[in-house]
């Protein structure tokens, strides 16, 4: 058997068994990123000592009859913006390349309760600012699906590093689909859920509003698993919900079925003309797939979605600003040896730790702030998105949730980006909008397009409605067979 | 979709250079070309927002946030404070890059282009 293709939900089921060990699943996702890393890139760090050494207790765990969680003993990668106490966290940037935490973010703090073994730290576009991974500082991270293709950003390497079979999930953060899109890239499911359902204790800031803890991984079990261990309310996060927590998996082992009679908002500002049509015929067939699972489809409409990548720049970047203030040189990470003034030294640091998206950002959040353009600019992205918020409170009053395209591209190929930050930006405006109104999204693939890359589908459901979505993913799954996609192997 | 009205917002070089200051930031004359042409580019796309004329109030009342409310948390603080925040110059000047409420600021703060 080859452990690293086993799913987390299928790894969990041997282990009770007794048919597998930690050791042993740890030893072949190990083989696997010494096979695929070199061409994938989805690593900034590795832990495997301490993975080796957190496999062997799991067994012993296991075989004492103490286990702690589902997930006890199996494999794990965090996107390289959380915090790992002792564990280099870098945010993909020059300025904390050799940061090294003194303490674990909340999320960290609950895989370690439940026993999940952390293998590594992945690729990300520097302080999450992007949607290939093409704005890290370090390295490359490629698509397994196809190398000249990016996995989508700014979780890249979380979703690369699933894809590829060198873990079976991972956590990213999603600011402006930044989980989603690499889930969709690569042939994943890919949960962004409820702003403050995960705690954002230990995630590096971008932008506060916005952030939020997501999940990435080959079905929606696996997602269920990871997401019953680490949600839940946290109180050193204050923005953190105190929504009751259910075991979202036990509920998905019931093969229960949700479809029937659900009410699926379909927006017509997601379907213009400019959608790939490979991607569209791939959404008909699944709609399809729902309205024989008894969904009734309902016309949408949501005309500020046509807004919302202004808005989301507009806001993500003056709380960018603002956040990233503090990599000055005196407390974290890089320091400029030119030691000039104090002035110039926080200059130097600045100059050479950030790269040129960040920077673009911090002066562009810096321009909306300021008081000539503040009114204009930021307080009105802000009005937009409380309407926003209000469009999509409107429309949950009629459906249970709204199916949408994850992304008006496909794919992207590496390197061939537009010089033109519209273009780029773009990519983000179908998934963004969640993000806008603190709503729980969820990404899963749903074909595979001529050039055998992945296609995706996303579903928005309203406030703390994650158990809903994964519950209807999984049915999906389970309907379609298009489930557990591994890079290579269909 | 992405269409905005009217001509392009050309930033100058001089915004450029405030704008770098405040941010705590040095560019040379090459690189503030990219970015007055980057930000005059994403400046005119955002107009669109100003063309735009929403009804909703200014504060964002987050469904997510009532609860908290209820319970004294601190939540609405926080998000006023992400934000409601800028970079003062004369504390990034005094080699303390700060981060503190726009409303806090005092007019010694602010820079020379805002006070006239």
């Amino acid at each position: 058997m080859t452990l690293w293709r086993l799913s987390a939900d299928r790894s969990k089921d041997l282990f009770e068994k007794g048919q597998i060990t930690s050791e042993r699943l740890i030893s072949s996702c190990v083989e696997r990123i010494a096979k695929t890393e070199k061409r994938i890139g989805s690593f900034l760090s590795l832990t495997l000592e301490q993975a080796s050494e957190k496999a062997k207790l799991s067994d012993r765990r296991r075989h004492d009859g103490g286990r702690l969680s589902p997930i006890d003993g199996i494999p794990i990668a965090l996107k390289d913006n959380i915090m790992t106490k002792g564990v280099r966290t870098t945010c993909a940037s020059r300025m904390l390349a050799g940061y090294i935490p003194p303490f674990d973010a909340t999320v960290v703090e609950r895989l370690e309760r439940a026993g999940a073994i952390i293998i590594g730290k992945t690729n990300l576009d520097e302080f999450a600012m992007g949607a290939t991974t093409e704005n890290s500082a370090f390295k490359l991270s490629r698509n397994p699906w196809n190398d000249e293709y990016s996995p989508g950003g700014s979780s890249g390497g979380s979703a690369s590093a699933v894809a590829a079979g060198q873990v079976p999930f991972s956590l990213g953060s999603d600011t402006g689909g930044s989980v989603r899109l690499p889930a969709a890239f690569c042939g994943l499911t890919g949960l962004k859920p409820t702003y403050g359902r995960i705690s954002r204790y230990g995630l590096i800031a971008y932008a506060s509003s916005l952030d939020q803890i997501g999940i990435i991984a080959r079905n929606a079990r696996d997602c269920a698993l990871l997401f019953d261990a680490v949600a839940g309310h946290d109180p050193r996060d204050s923005t953190s919900l105190p929504c009751p927590m259910v075991s979202t998996y036990e509920k998905l082992k019931l093969n229960e079925t949700v479809c029937q009679g659900l009410r699926i908002g379909i927006p017509k500002e997601y379907f213009d003309d400019n959608l790939d049509h490979e991607l569209l015929g791939s959404i008909e067939k699944a709609r399809t797939i729902f309205r024989e699972l008894g969904a009734v489809e309902v016309p949408l409409s949501l005309p500020l979605v046509d807004l919302a990548i202004e808005t989301y720049y507009v806001i993500s970047t003056a709380e960018a600003s603002s956040n990233l203030a503090r990599f000055d040189g005196l407390r974290y990470g890089y320091r400029s040896t030119d030691r000039a003034s104090r002035v110039r030294q926080i200059v130097r640091t600045r100059n050479y730790g950030f790269g040129h998206e960040v920077k673009t950002r911090i002066i562009l959040g810096t321009f909306v702030l300021s008081a000539d353009h503040r009114d204009s600019f930021y307080l009105q992205a802000r009005k937009v998105r409380q309407a926003i918020r209000q469009e999509f409170a409107t429309a949950f009053a009629k459906v249970d949730l709204i199916l949408t395209p994850p992304s008006p591209v496909v794919q992207a190929r590496l390197g061939t980006g537009s010089i033109d930050p519209i273009m780029r930006y773009r990519k983000d405006v179908f998934v963004c909008p969640a993000n806008l109104a603190f709503l729980p999204a969820i990404v899963f693939p749903i074909g595979i397009n001529s050039l055998g890359l992945p296609l995706g589908l996303q579903l928005i459901g309203s406030d703390c409605t994650e158990p809903l979505l994964l519950a209807i993913a999984d049915e999906f799954q389970r309907t379609s067979g298009i489930v557990d996609l591994l890079a290579g192997e269909t | 979709m992405f269409r905005s009205k009217g001509d392009p917002i050309l930033v100058k070089t001089t915004e450029i250079d405030r704008l770098t200051e405040l941010a705590g930031l040095s560019l040379i004359d090459v690189e503030k070309e990219v970015y007055r042409n980057r930000l005059g580019r994403i400046l005119t796309f955002c107009r669109r927002l100003q063309q735009c004329n929403p009804t909703a109030p200014e504060e964002v009342e987050a469904l997510p946030f009532s609860e908290l409310s209820r319970q004294g948390s601190a939540v609405g603080d926080l998000v006023e404070i992400a934000f409601d925040t800028c970079i003062s110059s004369d504390r990034l000047k005094d080699g303390m890059l700060l981060v503190c409420p726009e409303d806090d600021r005092q007019e010694k703060d602010r820079p020379s282009e805002e006070r006239s």
